[in-house]
């Protein structure tokens, strides 16, 4: 499964206009919603503050990865938000994050859309993909520049 | 450089592999080779095989949950978090590069692929893998024997033997046995380790032969060796037709190793080390006219050389002779003080220096405390095992001066055993006040000696 997959148009968002970490994953997680990839939205967003405080999401270099497997969840989805500016997400290195990528997870089913979220989250380790996402000017252009360094 | 890593995180979802890639990422840029097994939630991926752990520099492990070391016994590992590991790859891997123990020498860097010096590191931790393997099954039975002895005395008196059945003698037969099977348990565990499973019987079978035939713990070691090897031998070199071959597993292996393993106890070392036993003996008895001092030194470092072999067996059964007849004896005192200080010496210095021990060292270490107190020596027989060229000197040195010091202020002792414990009893021991003193004393310059000279354990 590509991540493109998991990520469709409606769930990128690139310029939204966020205050607080807990803004962004609401804004995102109603898009899981309206595309029908979560069917409780509360219990979601209680998931993933349940994870959120086990430890920091925010991996650093402007990026955060709010996730949980959450019982909310109808079937595994990818949203995507680039701020206008960057918020506080108490990340590892201290830096404010610009980059959210949100995960849904079902607590049950298959798992190969975690082999997916797994690609995600190594291409996170490398520079020129955040830089990609940074430049990019449409959903379409983000869409293309995951596939770009999928392959 | 090589390493190998393991990441995970508690959910399995990012973390695990932004951690990986992390790694990866730096290795590749710093011109490491490294190999990352995930274990995240699709279960453990790119999974580190065997091979992949030869020639490895370090072990590097950034996860946030419980990962299963055992695979990498007797290797350096660097443990650290998911995050540090996505933080500061480079970091981590320098210090990686860095981490004593276990180790390609930097000079090495530029020889490695020259196949010589490669090849003889890896035996070289090899053998200290199996030595960490056979030590970590004895240290239980070292612990629990040597408790429960020390409860049997407490319970029921330093003779307590003589009163069979009763519940102190009950505790101290149970640990009895804990120490009759520690030995045949190291030999055991450092053959398995060698040859897996084939290797328990010989290297147990051995390991036995060599507590019975006095060589002790390091007739025991070498048991396990040599069990180990000859099972790898059996299994390279005896060729059986196909039909036959079923019969390797339950007959020939056992069988013929064992053999093997019990001529080599007896002909090899069984024979030699009851003559070296009777020679010793023999020139202590020579050496009892001499100044009381050097007596006392020569057997203070006899009862720390093998701990149950045969050079401390000589010293304490001439000490225990010189008491059988009731008199107070200054050997038997020096004997038994010197016999304290080992287990002392080494929990003493676990709380020195903590990073040079293993968490499972330290805690063995507080068990020596009561060991050493209850003249049990065998409880430092673990870290002897694991470290004996370091571990052994040192503890010899401070049980000489124990037992030096106690010869010369001529303190004596009724009793051939009992520890600390009988020094609270009137009339047992004369001139107690030096007798304690050569303890801390004793104990004290082993500790030092030993926490110098032991290398930091790497995590």
């Amino acid at each position: 499964m590509k991540i493109t997959e998991l990520l469709v148009d409606d769930s990128i968002l690139l310029g939204l206009k966020a205050e607080t970490k807990e803004d962004v994953w609401k804004t995102l997680a109603h898009s899981f919603q309206e595309i029908g990839a979560v069917h409780n939205v509360e219990q979601y967003l209680a998931d993933v503050a349940v994870r959120e405080a086990k430890g920091t999401t925010g991996v650093g270099f402007g990026v955060a990865i709010p996730h949980a497997k959450s019982e909310g969840v109808t079937r595994p989805a990818l949203a995507m938000a680039r701020l206008e500016k960057k918020i506080d997400v108490q990340s590892m290195d201290g830096s404010p994050a610009d980059l959210f990528f949100l995960i849904a997870a079902p607590t049950q089913g298959e798992d190969i859309h975690l082999r997916a979220l797994s690609k995600l989250a190594r291409l996170l380790m490398h520079g020129s993909f955040l830089e990609s996402l940074r430049t990019a000017k449409t959903q379409a252009e983000v869409k293309a520049a995951i596939e770009a360094h999928e392959s | 450089m090589k390493f190998v890593a393991i990441t995970s995180c508690p959910t399995g979802i990012a973390h695990t592999y932004m951690a990986a890639e992390a790694l990866q990422v730096a290795a590749k840029e710093m011109g490491h080779e490294i190999k990352v097994e995930t274990q995240g939630s699709v279960g453990a991926e790119n999974v580190l095989t065997h091979e992949d752990l030869a020639h490895v520099k370090a072990v590097i492990i950034a996860a946030d949950t419980s990962i299963d070391k055992s695979r990498f016994a007797g290797m350096t590992i660097i443990e650290v978090s998911t995050k540090e590991a996505i933080k500061d790859a480079k970091g981590l891997l320098t210090t990686a590069a860095n981490a004593k123990g276990g180790a390609i020498n930097p000079v090495d860097q530029t020889t490695q692929n020259g196949l010589s010096r490669p090849e003889r590191k890896e035996s070289k931790t090899g053998v200290y893998k199996h030595l960490m393997t056979g030590v970590s099954f004895m240290i239980p039975f070292v612990v629990a024997g040597g408790l429960l002895i020390a409860l049997g005395f407490a319970v029921g008196g330093i003779y307590v033997y003589n009163v069979p059945g009763s519940f102190g003698e009950t505790l101290f037969s149970a640990g009895k046995a804990a120490f009759t099977l520690m030995v045949p348990v190291l030999g055991a565990y450092i053959a398995f380790s060698i040859a897996d499973r084939p290797g328990i019987v010989p290297g147990m079978i051995g390991g036995l032969m060599a507590a019975n035939n006095g060589s002790g713990f390091l007739g025991a070691m070498v048991a396990g060796f040599a069990a180990g090897y000859i099972v790898l031998a059996i299994k390279k070199y005896v060729k059986l037709p196909k039909s036959l071959q079923g019969l390797m597993p339950i007959l020939i292996i056992p069988v013929l190793s064992t053999a093997i393993m019990g001529l080599l106890m007896v002909y090899v070392i069984g024979k030699p080390m009851t003559s070296f036993n009777t020679t010793l003996a023999a020139w202590l008895t020579s050496l009892s006219g001499t100044n009381a001092a050097l007596l006392g030194i020569i057997l203070g470092a006899m009862m720390a050389f093998d701990m149950g072999g045969p050079v401390n067996k000589a010293a304490y059964t001439f000490g225990a002779a010189t008491v059988a007849t009731g008199n107070p004896s200054a050997i038997m005192a020096a004997v038994m003080i010197a016999g304290m200080v080992p287990p002392l010496a080494i929990a003493l210095s676990t709380v020195l220096t903590k990073n040079k021990y293993t968490l499972e060292e330290r805690e063995a270490g507080k068990a020596n405390w009561a060991l050493g107190l209850s003249f049990i020596t065998e409880g430092a027989i673990p870290f002897a095992a694991a470290d004996p060229l370091r571990v052994l000197p040192s503890i010899m040195v401070g049980s000489a001066v124990a037992g030096g010091i106690s010869m010369a202020f001529g303190s004596t002792i009724i009793v051939p055993h009992g520890g600390i414990w009988v020094l609270a009893i009137p009339h047992v021991v004369a001139n107690l006040v030096p007798y304690i003193l050569a303890l801390l004393v004793g104990t004290f310059v082993s500790a030092f000696i030993l926490s110098a000279v032991k290398r930091p354990v790497t995590k």
